[in-house]
């Protein structure tokens, strides 16, 4: 028993990421919040008697709160990536921003449907553990860091396992409810209703919605529901895992293409699980004086919140299309590289 | 003592995530999705029936007996087709028009196609069948008429 709790702790602390991954990943993914800010402020205008939170912390509100809160909360967001963008009171500012966006987005549900952005917020939950701001930040200019003290990995390995377990509630659901019923065609179906009442009628969605290709849509109900059921399986090993990372940056591709939903929010989550620094330069720390620091991560939070306000939602809308769009090609990219290296050492062996 | 503690705190966290699926998985079956939870999109009411159909169910607006878009009649709501449904419920449960929308939407109808008089709507069913990739018109729901300038009915 206790071998196999050794085994398991031994396993979760694995790794290969360092601090500069991780740094350049924290710099990814609030430059990524930056330019898709949630927009809770726009809940005011929806009636007070549709509000009806999901089970949860968001049952505390007994109302929607009023619309300066709303916008306070957006600002607050926006100002909390900013400091985590220059890396100012990293630990602290992560867990704060994790609890604004799980009440944000908590807010957006309690009008009757969950988007399911959960990865979002548990990256910077659990990052708050990781050492991402040790380095290309002002923290690391301010305060020393022991370059050569490991970088935890675990946080990075329970994110992953949550992220794989998240999927398996989805494959789950669809595996009960007939996916896999060769006479049900559950993606042509999600499709189709998309289509003729949600107005999703771009991209590659008007060049299938007439094609007859029942066996095709049966391939993508299967595949569907074995990449949400395989990812978990896939975690065992990061080099497994960030293959079927990889696929799955594909597979939200093609739901954009066909179904028109950008799931970006995924995206933003799945660069934490790989290694920046072997594609960015070195990172390095932001020597500036720290109360400068504070009027450059509150101007770079105000700044975005006021640039969101004067575009409006298209602008959030191309932002997550292009997310999607550039996760698709790092993933292609991150394949192609592994499979060059899985030839070249297999050449290397019959030689 | 204090390694062998921390030895164990991972696993348990480990095996806290996993057991906490199915419990997760029963209540959102069995009382509603909770937020914050590990849910990613389940699309479970997309299953089809044996028949190989989708049923919807769609709207159509017309002013004084000229077909218009829901943009025309809201050109100001984020998403037209939950409003229209909040509004006029394709159930045929009684119209949510009050003076002030009824104002919006007269304004919105006149800037493009001149005073109106009377709204329609209507919810028709229809069925897009997976195997043909054709659409059959089925039975209409609800119809509703708004005098733009008076009462609704």
């Amino acid at each position: 028993m206790r071998a196999t709790i050794e085994r398991i702790d031994a396993w979760c602390r694995r790794g290969d990421l360092t601090t500069q991954d991780i740094a350049w990943f924290r710099v990814i993914y609030s430059a990524g919040l930056l330019l898709s800010l949630q927009q809770v402020s726009a809940l005011s205008g929806r009636s007070a008697d549709q509000f009806d939170p999901p089970p949860g912390p968001i049952m505390l509100f007994e109302s929607l709160p009023p619309h300066a809160v709303l916008e306070g909360l957006e600002i607050v967001t926006a100002v909390l990536a900013g400091f985590l963008l220059v890396g100012l009171h990293t630990r602290t500012v992560s867990i704060l921003l994790a609890l604004a966006l799980m009440t944000g987005f908590g807010l957006i549900y309690s009008f009757g449907k969950i988007d399911h952005t959960i990865v979002v917020v548990l990256v910077p939950a659990m990052m708050a553990f990781s050492r991402w701001g040790d380095t290309l930040s002002l923290d690391a200019g301010s305060t020393p860091r022991d370059a050569e003290r490991d970088v935890a990995q675990w946080p990075m390995r329970l994110l992953a396992v949550m992220v794989a377990l998240s999927f398996v509630t989805a494959g789950w659901a669809k595996f009960r409810s007939g996916w896999l019923d060769l006479d049900t065609h559950a993606v042509q179906g999600h499709f189709a209703r998309g289509y003729f009442t949600g107005g999703r009628t771009n991209w590659l969605a008007p060049e299938l919605i007439d094609l007859r290709l029942g066996r095709l849509w049966e391939v993508a109900d299967w595949l569907t529901v074995g990449l949400e059921l395989g990812l978990i399986l896939t975690v065992v090993s990061w080099r497994l895992f960030r293959v079927a990372v990889a696929v799955t940056t594909l597979f939200h591709l093609g739901v954009m293409l066909v179904i028109n939903i950008a799931f970006s929010w995924n995206l933003l989550g799945y660069a934490a699980f790989y290694r920046w620094a072997s594609i960015f330069p070195p990172a390095f720390d932001i020597r500036i004086r720290r109360s400068l620091g504070y009027v450059v991560a509150t101007a770079a939070g105000a700044g975005m919140y006021a640039w969101h306000e004067s575009v409006g939602p298209e602008f959030q809308h191309d932002v997550r299309v292009s997310m999607v769009f550039f996760g698709a090609a790092s993933g292609v990219v991150y394949l192609v590289v592994q499979l060059r290296r899985a030839l070249t050492a297999r050449s290397a062996r019959k030689r | 003592m204090q390694p062998d503690r921390r030895v164990w705190v991972l696993p348990a966290v480990l095996a806290a995530l996993v057991l906490s699926i199915p419990a997760q998985v029963r209540f959102a079956s069995q009382v509603a999705e909770p937020y914050p939870g590990l849910f990613q999109p389940a699309f479970r009411e997309d299953s089809q029936s044996s028949d190989q159909t989708v049923r919807f169910t769609i709207v159509k607006l017309s002013v004084d007996g000229r077909p218009i878009e829901p943009s025309d009649l809201l050109p100001d709501a984020d998403d037209t087709g939950e409003f229209l449904r909040s509004v006029f419920p394709p159930d045929g449960d009684e119209a949510q028009v009050d003076d002030a929308l009824r104002r919006s939407m007269r304004s919105a109808v006149a800037r493009r196609f001149g005073d109106p008089g009377e709204l329609s709507v209507t919810w028709e069913r229809r069925r897009f069948h997976l195997d043909t990739v054709t659409i059959t018109k089925g039975k209409t729901l609800a119809t509703y008429r708004v005098d733009l300038r008076g009462d609704t009915s």
